[in-house]
């Protein structure tokens, strides 16, 4: 099978003619050299001999002619490694888009879309079934639709229900089809009879990927450690990966490498400690985006809700190191959630069993109401466990939930009237749950109360003194534990409640309860879907199709019920992917080959464009070695056009047109183009009869006005920009805000005329002139505002004048705020230390000043006044003179007549 | 040539000229001239040495009375100057397409060293006092400004190879500075005209480097000018011995054209220091004052 196929084959006919150009390059001699010689007339004599053509040396013939095929084979449009195209008649693609199938999604939607290219490309029909949904229509449609129907698909986290949908492919079937199957690679769901019904219809084609599917089955938490079940399609091959454990948040608690040798399953330790344990969210096995390879953890499985009631007969507040709760609280807060009844509650146990606890500690409570029996029953039924201590309130008479049978009367040590001392604790028995606990030395018991010797207390012992005295009694009632300590939970009887066993002891217990929880508690109810897996394993809000799980579900996952979390915030219910499915098995189907996704998928390759890079290289080569004066310089010049392109995105120099660099040879005033056509060309006016005012009365004779866009142009060449505010125009570009900030800390300086005098009032709200400007300025670096003073050098720079009026009068000018006034050297003028960047007016000044040569108005003005055009001039004369010379005005010229007017 | 090329070769000239010293041309034959020169002619005319006192006769020039030699005798005397002429030098400069070459670039062409050899020349016979002109271009004149009213006078002429057939004064000097690539037939015709009437010369024949060596090989197309038939050789090198021998040959039968007449042929290569060729020239012509 060649993997090299041409387009347009006919054309490779021209190759044909390379030996005829061959022989015509070989009777063309090269070009000689020709040189100016004058004693050539004289001296040289021209003879037949001498004037035989020289010939072209063989290796540029070679040159020229690979050069030409080189361009020929182009043309004609090579591809390498076209899709194979199997059969001639529709072709039917069965696609696995289940969970195992996501970590090799990529290469099996190429190798899909490289079957379906050819399809499309040999004409012929094609359709697509799923293997996850069953109850589709199959049609045969043009590849090419098939093609836009394959991007929109994506694995779902079920396992493939094959059989299912053989039916609906018997029913499709056409004759002359053949079948692409693209499996997952595992045999659940009757993958090899769906393999031999396939086989039937049509000629089969499989394909797999060639690793083994890997997912997580299951987490146990044992006491000391946990474990994370990990199970795997193939068997005696090793493969390894690493496994993450992630708390809610995300974040990593913990990373494990784990290696399968040979066997399918594999139990991964965990070694953390038992807080980490309870932060655990989730599992994940890395560089593994499948549904299968996401473990979810639910409540039930980490932290022990806890209950708590103690008799206590002491104030707490006064002294609450005698109370029991104290170190019951203590001891179980860094591990379970302690919840307590509120403290008015009229029944304070039922109170707190309707917070559902896994476990209820009792301290020191010796009777029970018909209620609170009532509850204890069903709470221990429902597989809780009640914990309780010994105290003085505890007779053992008719109390029903007491695992053994109490003498009567405590048993004390140590007192005054005993003969023994207080005795310590034996170590406990492999079958207890305390045992591989450490026994301090100084844990001491003074006083228990005793149980009744009968016929399975051993049993029931969970711990003992060194006497044999038993010292924690439990007994299982239904799915629920019943545990006793007998000495209370204070440090009165005992000081075991001082002791880091006392800690350790309590979270066996808990963790006992929570066992029993594990199997049996769930809550009660449907459970609405919170967030569900998706075919890659990523958690995110529930598909459309998911629906609520009834209580007590113990099914596999399906389309109706993906894996997640079901339930509410709190109490929810973790579905994993691996429900109800113990291993996974390969598939094998032996008679047939199968295709291994990674290389059928390959893409093709068109070969044209190296062929003829292939040919200009050559040709570049030929015209240096043709310019035979400088060869080398030549082939250096030819060589750097041709890398030219290479560097040419790289550079950014910014591009300078021509009215950039006329404005650098002389003063021109800039505005910003607003875009609106009439606002444009009234600052475009106005600007240019002030340019032509201030070259007939100052020295200044500024340029056109030029118009600017702040995000394109170049500003810096520019003293003033004059910013007609239009409230519907654009907010100023991100780049544009940079740009007018350098602009302003270059000492340029902005006048904004929001136009609006008319309509503004001065307590009013703001007009929408003035919101545009805040909002545009919102980012930028503003210096502090004030109203122009009456001696700020900008009223004085050329004439002398008060405000600055323009199409309207009454409006106000704000500038940046000069320092204050320093009443030890009184100035007549102040200037400040810089031009300021911003100059805000709200009269049109452009339109006061426009006059067309006539020097009639084009504007008319407001109140209009035969001085205010002129009063307009001046003040625009004036910005402009204080935007060049900056605050030196200060200082000058007018000294006299401002003293004269500051003395009136 | 171009105003500016005409300015520096002027600058060159000028600069060699001002190294050496000014000119004056071994007098064995002074032509008939009334221009006044330095050598003295053994007879009374015009000039600055004396010559002689004589009685003063009829019809003599009253300017002439030496009235203090009168005073010592008895009757009136005249004093007489000794004719001084100057000698006349005629100059042809080949300013033809094909002295315009120049093989590489750091060489001069042959023009420019033509120029420079020739208004040097010319500006040193002037210091010298003799007068110097252009054939077919100027009369012959001295003026202080030599060098560059010739080679403006030279800048607009014509391209002529050959000097134009005119007969000059008898005994006037001639210098022909031309890389005499013509037919020598024609050379011989111009010489037999120029020399008739016992003029002495000189003929200085520049070359350039790549004519004397015939560097060429390979497929090489020779063109002399710009419109001149090309000729064609596959292989170059096999023409060399042929081309040295005829060019060989031409030159000896200049030599001995020149030699038939009085004259004398010096050669100049393009890549030889000027000065030097000019010191030879100097010598050859004469003697400096």
């Amino acid at each position: 099978m060649i993997a090299l196929s041409f387009a347009a084959p006919l054309v490779l006919g021209a190759l044909l003619g390379l030996p005829a150009l061959y022989y015509l390059l070989r009777i063309t001699p090269p070009p000689p050299k020709s040189v100016i010689f004058p004693p050539a007339a004289l001296f040289l004599q021209q003879d037949h001999s001498s004037s035989e053509a020289s010939r072209t040396p063989w290796w540029m013939l070679l040159l020229r002619l690979v050069l030409l095929a080189c361009v020929i084979l182009a043309v004609a449009g090579p591809v390498w490694r076209p899709p194979v195209s199997t059969g001639r008649g529709p072709l039917l693609i069965v696609l696995d888009d289940t969970w195992p199938a996501a970590p090799q999604w990529a290469q099996r939607m190429a190798f899909a879309r490289a079957r379906l290219d050819a399809a499309a490309e040999a004409g012929r029909m094609a359709a697509l079934a799923l293997t996850s949904r069953a109850g589709q229509d199959i049609q045969f449609q043009p590849a090419a639709r098939i093609l836009e129907r394959l991007a929109a698909i994506s694995p779902q986290p079920v396992l493939a229900d094959h059989m299912a949908l053989l039916p609906a492919l018997v029913k499709a079937a056409e004759p002359d089809m053949t079948i692409e199957w693209l499996s997952d690679g595992l045999a659940q769901g009757q993958a090899d009879a769906f393999a031999k019904g396939l086989a039937a219809l049509a000629p089969l084609h499989v394909a797999m990927a060639a690793k083994p599917v890997l997912a997580i089955a299951g987490y146990e938490p044992a006491a000391e450690d946990a474990h994370v079940r990990l199970v795997r399609s193939a068997d005696r091959v090793t493969q390894t990966g690493v496994l993450r454990v992630l708390d809610g948040r995300g974040q990593t608690l913990a990373v494990r490498n784990f290696a399968f040798n040979s066997g399918m399953t594999l139990d991964v330790a965990l070694n953390l400690p038992l807080d980490l344990r309870n932060q655990i969210d989730r599992f994940e096995i890395e560089d593994q985006a499948s549904a299968g390879a996401v473990y979810l953890l639910d409540e039930s499985q980490r932290r022990a809700r806890i209950g708590l009631f103690a008799q206590v007969n002491v104030d707490v507040t006064q002294q609450p190191l005698l109370s029991s709760l104290y170190y019951l609280k203590k001891a179980l807060a860094p591990t379970a959630d302690v919840v307590t009844a509120p403290d008015a509650a009229p029944d304070p146990i039922a109170a707190v069993l309707d917070r559902e606890p896994t476990e209820l500690i009792l301290a020191d409570v010796g009777t029970f109401s018909a209620v609170q029996t009532e509850k204890l029953n069903r709470f221990i039924a429902g597989g809780g466990v009640l914990l309780r201590f010994a105290g003085s309130h505890l007779t053992g008479d008719g109390d029903p939930f007491l695992p053994v049978r109490l003498r009567r009367g405590e048993r004390a040590f140590g007192s005054a009237l005993s003969w023994d001392v207080p005795k310590k604790l034996k170590s406990f028995e492999a079958a207890s749950p305390f045992s591989g606990l450490n026994v301090p030395e100084d844990v001491t018991v003074s006083r228990q109360v005793l149980a009744e010797p009968e016929a399975g207390l051993p049993a029931k012992v969970w711990a003992s003194l060194d006497d044999g005295t038993p010292l924690v009694t439990a007994e299982a009632r239904g799915k629920g534990l019943v545990v006793l300590f007998h000495i209370n939970a204070d440090t009165s009887w005992s000081n075991l409640a001082l002791s880091g066993l006392f800690v350790e002891m309590l979270q066996r217990v808990a963790h006992a309860a929570r066992m029993a929880g594990a199997s049996g508690g769930q809550v009660a109810g449907v459970m609405p879907p919170r967030l569900t897996l998706d075919g890659f394993g990523h958690l995110a809000a529930p598909s459309p199709q998911a629906q609520s799980l009834p209580a007590g579900f113990s099914g596999a996952v399906s389309l109706e019920h993906p894996p997640g979390l079901y339930g509410t915030a709190g109490h929810d219910f973790a579905l994993n992917t691996l429900a109800q499915v113990k291993d996974l098995t390969a598939l094998n189907v032996s008679p047939l080959a199968v295709e291994d996704i990674a290389e059928g998928g390959g893409q093709r390759l068109d070969l044209r464009p190296f062929l003829l890079g292939l040919a200009l290289v050559l040709f570049m080569v030929d015209c240096a070695l043709v310019f035979k004066p400088q060869r080398w310089r030549a082939l250096a010049v030819l060589v750097t056009l041709g890398l030219l392109p290479l560097f040419a995105g790289r550079t950014e120099a910014q591009q300078l047109s021509p009215r950039d660099i006329e404005a650098t040879l002389n003063v021109h005033l800039g505005y910003i183009l607003t875009g609106n056509r009439d606002v444009d060309e009234v600052s475009r006016q106005g600007l240019q009869s002030l340019s032509r005012q201030l070259a007939r009365r100052t020295s200044v004779s500024p340029g056109e006005p030029v118009g600017l866009d702040p995000a394109q142009d170049v500003l810096d060449l520019y003293p003033l920009i004059y910013w007609p505010v239009v409230a519907e125009a654009e907010l100023p570009s991100a780049q544009a805000v940079q740009h007018l900030v350098t602009y302003m800390a270059r000492g340029g300086t902005i006048l904004f005329d929001t136009r609006d005098a008319l309509v503004q009032r001065p307590d009013g709200a703001p007009t929408p002139g003035q919101l545009w400007l805040r909002r545009a300025l919102h980012g930028l670096d503003m210096p502090e505002l004030e109203p122009v003073p009456p001696d700020h050098v900008m009223t004085k720079s050329f004439y002398l004048l008060e405000s600055f009026v323009g199409r309207t009068t009454m409006g106000e000018t704000f500038v940046e705020a000069l320092p204050p006034v320093d009443s030890t050297h009184p100035q007549p003028v102040r200037g400040g230390d810089s031009v300021s960047p911003v100059i805000i007016t709200s009269n049109d000044l452009a339109a006061g000043w426009a006059v067309d040569e006539l020097g009639r108005g084009l504007v008319p003005l407001i109140p209009g006044s035969a001085r205010q055009r002129e009063l307009a001039l001046r003040g625009g004369i004036n910005i402009i003179m204080y935007t060049l010379t900056g605050s030196y005005k200060a200082d000058q010229v007018h000294m006299k007549a401002l003293l004269e007017r500051l003395r009136n | 040539m171009s105003a500016e090329a005409a300015l520096s070769v002027g600058f060159e000239a000028q600069a060699l000229s001002q190294v050496m010293p000014a000119l004056t041309l071994a007098a064995r034959q002074i032509a008939a001239s009334v221009l006044q020169g330095v050598h003295g002619r053994r007879r009374s005319g015009v000039g600055d040495q004396f010559w002689q006192y004589r009685p003063y006769g009829l019809g003599d020039s009253v300017a002439q009375i030496d009235w203090r030699r009168s005073a010592r005798a008895s009757h009136i005397m005249l004093k007489e100057r000794e004719w001084q002429a100057a000698q006349k030098v005629w100059m042809w400069l080949d300013m033809s397409p094909s002295m315009c070459f120049a093989s590489q670039q750091n060489l001069r062409s042959k023009r420019d060293c033509a120029l420079i050899l020739g208004l040097a020349l010319a500006d040193m016979l002037v210091r010298g006092g003799e007068h110097v002109g252009l054939i077919g271009r100027t009369p012959v004149q001295a003026s202080r400004d030599m060098i560059s009213r010739y080679a403006e006078r030279l800048m607009h002429g014509d391209a002529a190879k050959l000097p134009p057939l005119q007969p000059l004064e008898a005994r006037a000097q001639v210098i022909w500075i031309s890389d005499f690539l013509s037919p020598l037939e024609d050379i011989e015709r111009c010489l037999r005209v120029m020399a008739g009437q016992n003029a002495r010369g000189i003929l200085v024949l520049i070359s350039d480097p790549q004519e004397e060596l015939f560097p060429f090989a390979g497929h090489v197309e020779f063109q002399a000018g710009e419109a001149q038939p090309k000729l064609r050789f596959a292989r170059a090198e096999q023409m060399r011995e042929d081309y040295l021998r005829r060019r060989t040959a031409h030159i000896e039968a200049l030599m001995q054209m020149a030699r038939q007449v009085g004259w004398v042929l010096t050669r100049h290569s393009t890549q030889t220091s000027l000065a030097a060729s000019l010191l030879g020239l100097c010598s050859e012509l004469g003697l400096s004052a």
